[in-house]
């Protein structure tokens, strides 16, 4: 199978993908106990009319195949409904909070990329040594902690025990009167970067180890291949050896596994945001469930599962071209 | 035989120094998880009784700057529903003016509604000598009170019943209960006049008596002149007096006042190991409990997945073809489907049982398991000894569960194992986010109550122990893991 075939059958399998995971979300919608008449108040005491007024509004009284393709045209144009809780459309919520996820959640993977990758290759090369043991251990360890807990000591630390850090938010609130919002964007950046510190921080911890084991154990097995052997009586210095020649051939399944993370990360932002009242998606889907706001837990279920379809579709496709040996299965 | 291997197969794994680690600590909180009923008298989530103040410390705290001033839980009274003779002694009864009329004895035969019976009774019988006066009898109890802080709350209680007042005009007896400081005057906690139009002769109480928490909000039986009685009355290590003082009126000729459970609870800044939350439980308590159902929802978890991908793995591999293609399709999509979102939307539907919760996090684990077990399985299939077993006419069940399955329980052993702190880690967001059954404490809900509580962060006795606990529990899994991993499957030895 050539490259355009492997591309095609992916594609066509991410669609697959797609539609399985609103059909799923259906589903649940499905499932919800009592509809939205159950939402609303003193349903029982409803006159009969009035119910079916409803069920009408909502578009309720349609058979579930009409419903069912309405739903995919609405979840394709992004057109999520409206908030239980504040009654806006959730796509604008969305939006608005997205940009605050995205550079959390991003710094937070560059760094934690970078840390795991250095001491990853570092650790494989000198097996057994210091680093490897200090770097290993300390990976284990911090693959067993919750993330919020990191991100609640952290809070716990740097912000009310020393002050170094804001307590929450990604800027002060103060700034929202009348203004106050600073002139400077200079300014404006620093304090926000100040805001944003802690929960990358915290970010940075959990998923630095994971990289970091998953690059020493590719490394290991790299390693011990006869080309780096080659490698090193070709004279090349042992810097050229680790990175260029076994790195390469060892990023591949860490490839993938960024890629996949960097599909998973709006979620896994949640559980940092919600213990430093960080207003981005992921406290938002924590209020979202506070509130029992389905359709927006539906919508951000929905988003991330699209994130983690076009991540992999993404995987695969670096997979494919980087590495010469794959045949496209 | 089963038994022999398994303890032979412990052997194995205790003298390997991770599996050691590993096995040592998950002892530790199996001893904890099975034995928690023992060690500590309370129900994590519910409390019939107050047995502390909220928001307390832990007692140890007092040996740490800044916290000298915390005090610690005081009962100074013994036996306050009378239920022996001899808790008499510890009351000091005093009459004023002085006169023979007035007694006190014990009854032994009645009692307030909420102990035995006994109780202390309170008798005027004036003679015809006697002038018409006021007559006043008091008894009060002594107690010392050790701590430099006041208590965070304290509680007094007293059951009366007043025999003999109801033809009296205006009012027969008053009753006032009192604390009172070492040398300084009384501070009345309640007081309440029993006769004439407030006749009551069956037992009452005041519903609380004294209600000293942070807030301003005092019930009407409180004198109005002490703004903060805990911190007035509490202020000073000395010696303090409760007590109850009994007044009859110039009119009462024969009259008795029954007392008993005349009580006083001091409940202190400061309690147990990790202190209280807010709603007075005590954390100690809710570790403990939650070793329990980390343990439980982690292997019962683990084991649902564990079973699932071998099943998947093992009928994919031998069956091939279209049902391969279907099951590693569906095996493919749920590996996409991103777990904490969808987990958080079914349980949001479900509802918060920890059975949803158990069963939830089973069915979204066993994709990675089914993989492996499928790759393994592909090549065992490919084996002679399946082709002999083949050749003699063995069905298809007899060949996976005789000749496949028992080549893949080493991996099964091992992800049973590694799987573990995955479930107990998806458990605990849940019940950080908020969906936890609200019927049991887990330790995620411990940092979901604390974090909720404005502050809470910074009562780092509460959060600490149980991010450990988390860390311990799975680091002990992994280290088993590892630890199985190296004796089942010795070539994974030399790579790591």
């Amino acid at each position: 199978m050539g490259l355009r075939a492997y591309l095609i059958k992916r594609t066509f399998y991410s669609i697959v993908l797609l539609f399985l995971v609103i059909t799923l979300n259906f589903a649940i919608f499905m499932l919800m106990p009592g509809g939205p008449i159950a939402r609303l108040a003193n349903p029982s005491k409803l006159r009969p009319e009035a119910v079916e007024e409803q069920l009408r509004h909502f578009g309720l009284l349609d058979p579930p195949h009409v419903r069912y393709v309405i739903y995919v045209k609405n979840m394709l144009t992004f057109q999520f409904g409206y908030s239980y809780y504040t009654g806006e459309p959730i796509s604008d919520e969305i939006a608005s909070r997205l940009s605050l996820t995205l550079s959390l959640a991003i710094t937070a993977e560059v760094i934690a990329i970078t840390i795991g990758l250095v001491f990853g290759v570092i650790a494989a090369h000198k097996r057994g040594g210091m680093v490897d043991t200090i770097a290993s251990l300390s990976s284990v360890i911090t693959n067993s902690l919750p993330v919020f807990w990191v991100a609640m000591v952290l809070l716990l630390i740097f912000s009310y025990g020393l002050g170094w850090f804001p307590m929450a938010h990604s800027y002060p609130p103060e700034w929202a009167l009348p203004g106050q919002w600073p002139t400077n964007p200079l300014v404006e950046l620093l304090v926000r970067l100040r805001h944003l510190f802690l929960p990358a921080t915290a970010l940075v911890i959990i998923l630095a180890g994971s990289y970091l084991l998953l690059t020493r154990a590719s490394m290991i097995e790299v390693l011990s291949e006869d080309y780096l052997v080659t490698a090193r009586a070709k004279g090349l210095s042992e810097r050229k050896v680790l990175f260029k020649h076994a790195f390469k051939n060892a990023s591949l399944p860490v490839i993938t596994y960024i890629a996949i993370e960097f599909g998973f990360m709006l979620s896994g932002a949640t559980l940092t945001e919600t213990v430093f009242s960080y207003p981005g998606l992921g406290l938002w889907i924590w209020q979202s469930i506070d509130y029992t706001d389905f359709p927006a837990l539906q919508a951000i279920f929905f988003l991330i599962a699209v994130c983690v379809i076009i991540a992999n579709f993404l995987a695969d496709l670096v997979y494919g071209i980087i590495d010469p040996r794959i045949k496209y299965e | 035989m089963f038994f022999k291997r398994s303890a032979k197969f412990l052997m194995v794994l205790v003298h390997n120094k991770r599996g050691l680690l590993g096995i040592g600590i998950l002892i530790f909180f199996t001893v904890l998880a099975v034995a928690a009923p023992l060690l500590t008298p309370y129900d994590p989530v519910h409390s019939d009784v107050v047995f502390a103040a909220d928001l307390t410390y832990p007692t140890w705290l007092k040996y740490l700057p800044g916290y000298e001033k915390t005090s610690e839980n005081l009962n100074p009274i013994e036996d306050s529903g009378f239920m022996n003779e001899k808790s008499l002694q510890q009351w000091v009864f005093t009459v004023s003016p002085s006169n023979p009329n007035l007694t006190t004895k014990y009854v032994s035969d009645v009692g307030s509604p909420i102990s035995p019976a006994g109780c202390v009774a309170l008798t005027l019988q004036r003679d015809q000598a006697e002038p018409a006066q006021e007559a006043k009898a008091v008894l009060t109890k002594e107690f010392y009170y050790p701590y430099s802080g006041p208590p965070k709350r304290f509680m007094g209680q007293i059951f009366i019943l007043a025999e003999g007042i109801k033809d009296v005009p205006q009012w027969g007896v008053e009753i006032k209960v009192f604390i009172q400081r070492a040398g300084e005057a009384e501070n009345y906690l309640w007081s309440a006049k029993q006769g004439g139009k407030f006749e009551s002769e069956t037992w009452i109480t005041p519903s609380v008596v004294p209600r000293a928490i942070g807030s301003k909000t005092y019930p009407p039986l409180i004198d109005s002149y002490i703004l903060d009685p805990r911190g007035l009355i509490f202020s000073k290590q000395t010696n303090y007096k409760y007590g109850v003082e009994v007044l009859f009126s110039k009119d009462v000729q024969k009259a008795s006042v029954y007392i008993d459970n005349l009580n006083l609870k001091l409940y202190g800044t400061a309690y147990g190991l990790f202190g209280t939350d807010n709603a007075g439980l005590d954390i100690y308590t809710q570790l403990i409990y939650g070793t329990r159902i980390s343990l439980i929802v982690g292997l019962i978890a683990t084991l649902i997945s564990v079973v699932l991908g071998l099943t998947i793995g093992l009928v994919s591999a031998y069956l091939g073809r279209a049902v391969d293609e279907i099951l590693m399709r569906l095996t493919d999509m749920f590996l996409v489907i991103p777990e904490l979102p969808l987990l958080l939307v079914i349980i949001a539907v479900l509802g918060r049982s920890i059975w949803n919760i158990i069963l939830i996090i089973g069915f979204l684990g066993w994709m990675g398991f089914a993989r492996t077990v499928r790759s393994q399985a592909l090549s065992l299939k490919e084996r002679p000894y399946v082709e002999a077993a083949r050749a003699v006419g063995a069905s298809n069940l007899h060949i996976i569960v005789r000749h496949i399955l028992p080549n893949v329980m080493n991996l099964v052993y091992v992800t049973l194992a590694m799987s573990v702190p995955g479930a107990i880690m998806s458990e605990a967001y849940l019940s950080f986010l908020g969906l936890y059954d609200p019927y049991i404490m887990t330790w995620g809900r411990m940092f979901h109550e604390a974090l909720a509580l404005p502050g809470g962060v910074q009562r780092w006795w509460w959060i600490i122990p149980p991010g450990l606990c988390i860390a311990a529990i799975s680091i002990s899994f992994i280290l088993i893991g590892y630890a199985l991993d190296e004796i089942l499957n010795p070539r994974v030895r030399e790579r790591r």
